[in-house]
């Protein structure tokens, strides 16, 4: 038992410091290494959180702009001047039996 | 020491220490310091001449995502009225500008309206910051940015955006520079706009864009074609109370509230109260029917004026002839009004009128909305003139309220801005039998069809109604004939109503485009006509009707 012990500490004492300094370093670089990644991942999150929110302004400002180019005053006014249109008057409407002859008028007025 | 290799001589002379272990140990070291400088000096190289790996890179100043303060309101069919966008305020530091006058003349050729000379004596003032804009666009800061004036900063800002512009602009309202609303919805449900927006969801309004827009048109055409003061106007689903448009004349501009002319400001259709005149005739009619105080068939002698309690009534175009309640409605007979209010009698019509809701506010969810103007007496008098319409003065919205008993078989449901989701509860409140609702809808189609509405009538499409031309107190208090509130009050379809739109014309004028005529059935019936045929096609898709009351009468 004692031989054994005594050959341990021959080969430990050999081999044990430089293995713990390996150790030691390969963990503090580890460590130095995670710390760093850590702290890389918290700048890109709050960057992506930046850029998340500021496109959401974007995205809104490009809805109210939608908006205001689809408002119906603006269309209404593109449509008369581009195309020459307007809504429909009650002259240009005519019954189902006006446009039908031949078809029997409906039983009850036409429900909007 | 221990790692020190210590050698005895062979003739036992002193031991000779061997150095060479030692110096591998520290040429050892010196190769892994080195390397590890190598390796660090590499990396130095690679990011001076690469650039640091982008994880690695300062992110771009981190913008709070601030809460929005409040909720977008959208229609009911999720179309933006209202947004909240960033905006800038124009600052400048004074001691860091060089030239005042030209940093001013040169940030009013970049932002129109901004005052060169107001600016420039900001920008000589003694104070470490000025403001000099607020609620600047992002394209506007990126052009005065683009100045590269030294000293002009820039603070953010939340501002209140209304892309459509006027539509819509009274319902909706307004708010302050604080985002606090001020008017409108915006005051009036401040607390749900802002909750909405906790919740991260819009809040969406019964308006639907395409009738509101339809409606101002076509209420702003009729104002401009009879020079009239004012106009509003209002369209409802009489199911569920529903407002789908709502409109006043002049309009106002929410973006820019003070821009406009004062009178813009007031919302003629919820804000205001009205003497609305005939157009609540149809009630004293259904009073009447419910009561059994009429017979649609009775006689009435309309050729003679009436006298109550010493005054005289009189129809301003007596009736030649025998006539029924029919030709009575038609013709806006204010003798058989008079006539049929006094046989319901003044505690069951009071109570009626409590019922349709016309002695209180309109409960619709807008601050402004006032109560009405309404009789305190209960003689024989007041009781006469109330059934042709006079003495009471609810808001549009009002009365528009009111007509709903005759699109719900005689229950009432109350005007609301909030949408209606399926499955939300309808609050009526029973007024008439649907028997009496029914007959006075009959009567109320004869105004159109061959009464004072007939410029409404329309083909496919059946509407009633009841023409109000009321006059309206000079400065002398008394009422002054040059000074109408014309309106007329619809319900279609007319066979089976689901829709109640009112619409009014404050001090109308006599023009070639109303034949020279400012009444209801000249000036404001045929803009409802109008307006009936142009939203007609939007309505198609909403056919669905809830349960019809009972044929029982009720006692009010």
């Amino acid at each position: 038992m004692s031989a054994f012990l005594s050959g341990l500490r021959d080969v430990g004492g050999r081999w044990f410091t430089p293995a713990a300094l390996a150790i030691i370093l390969v963990l503090a670089v580890g460590v130095f290494k995670a710390k760093t990644d850590a702290a890389a991942a918290r700048k890109r999150i709050a960057d992506l959180e930046s850029q998340v929110a500021s496109q959401r302004e974007e995205v809104r400002s490009l809805a109210a702009e939608v908006q205001y180019l689809e408002s119906p005053r603006r269309l209404e006014s593109l449509s008369r001047r581009e195309l020459g249109m307007a809504p429909a008057t009650r002259a240009q409407k005519q019954s189902l039996t006006a446009i039908a002859p031949g078809r029997p008028a409906p039983a009850s007025p036409v429900h909007p | 020491m221990a790692a020190i290799d210590v050698q005895t001589g062979a003739d036992g002379a002193a031991p000779v220490v061997e150095a060479a272990p030692a110096a591998r140990r520290v040429h050892r070291v010196m190769a892994v310091v080195i390397a590890a400088f190598l390796v660090l000096g590499v990396r130095a190289v690679q990011l001076s001449f690469a650039g640091a790996p982008e994880s690695a890179r300062a992110p771009a100043p981190v913008v709070a995502a601030a809460p929005l303060p409040r909720a977008d309101i959208v229609d009911r069919h999720g179309v933006l009225l209202a947004t909240t966008l960033p905006g800038f305020i124009l600052a400048a530091e004074p001691e860091k500008i060089w030239d005042p006058a030209a940093a001013a003349r040169r940030l009013a050729d970049a932002l129109p309206g901004l005052d060169a000379q107001e600016t420039e004596r900001r920008l000589r003032s003694d104070r470490k910051l000025v403001y000099l804009r607020r609620g600047l666009t992002a394209t506007q800061r990126r052009q005065v940015h683009d100045l590269g004036i030294a000293g002009v900063t820039f603070e953010t800002e939340r501002r209140r955006v209304y892309p459509n512009g006027v539509l819509a602009g009274h319902a909706l309202g307004y708010v302050d520079r604080d985002q606090k609303g001020v008017a409108g919805l915006e005051s009036a449900l401040d607390e749900e706009i802002r909750r909405a927006a906790a919740a991260g969801r819009p809040f969406a309004l019964s308006i639907d864009v395409r009738i509101q827009y339809a409606l101002e048109s076509e209420l702003a055409d009729a104002a401009w074609a009879a020079k009239a003061k004012g106009a509003a106007a209002v369209i409802l689903d009489a199911t569920t109370g529903e407002t789908l448009a709502l409109a006043s004349w002049p309009q106002v501009d929410p973006n820019a509230p003070g821009g406009g002319p004062e009178a813009a400001r007031v919302n003629r259709a919820a804000g205001a109260v009205y003497e609305m005149g005939s157009t609540l005739k149809p009630f004293t009619a259904a009073m009447a029917l419910e009561v059994d105080a009429l017979r649609l068939a009775e006689p009435f002698d309309l050729t003679r004026a009436m006298t109550v309690d010493g005054v005289t009534i009189r129809d301003p175009h007596p009736f030649v002839g025998p006539a029924t309640v029919r030709e009575a409605m038609a013709h806006s007979s204010n003798v058989a009004m008079a006539d049929l209010a006094l046989r319901v009698g003044a505690d069951r019509q009071r109570a009626y009128l409590q019922k349709l809701g016309l002695f209180d506010r309109a409960g619709i969810e807008l601050a402004e909305s006032p109560a009405p103007l309404r009789p305190r007496a209960e003689d024989r008098l007041t009781t006469a003139i109330l059934g042709y319409g006079h003495g009471l003065a609810p808001s549009l919205v009002g009365l528009a309220g009111a007509y709903t008993v005759f699109a719900n078989a005689g229950a009432r449901t109350t005007p609301t801005l909030r949408r209606h989701a399926e499955g939300d509860p309808i609050r009526m409140t029973p007024v008439f039998s649907s028997l009496a609702v029914t007959e006075t809808l009959q009567l109320m189609r004869d105004v159109v069809v061959e009464g004072t509405a007939m410029r409404a009538d329309l083909k496919g499409l059946d509407i009633a109604g009841k023409t109000g031309t009321a006059e309206k107190p000079g400065p002398d208090g008394k009422y002054d004939p040059d000074r109408l509130f014309s309106s007329f009050a619809a319900v279609f379809p007319a066979a089976s109503p689901r829709y109640v739109m009112v619409l009014a014309l404050d001090e109308p004028r006599r023009t070639a485009e109303n034949g020279y005529l400012a009444t209801g059935g000249a000036a404001a019936a045929p803009a409802v006509g109008r307006t009936v045929a142009r939203i007609a096609p939007f309505l198609t898709a909403q056919n669905a009707r809830p349960a019809a009351g009972g044929n029982e009468r009720r006692d009010p």
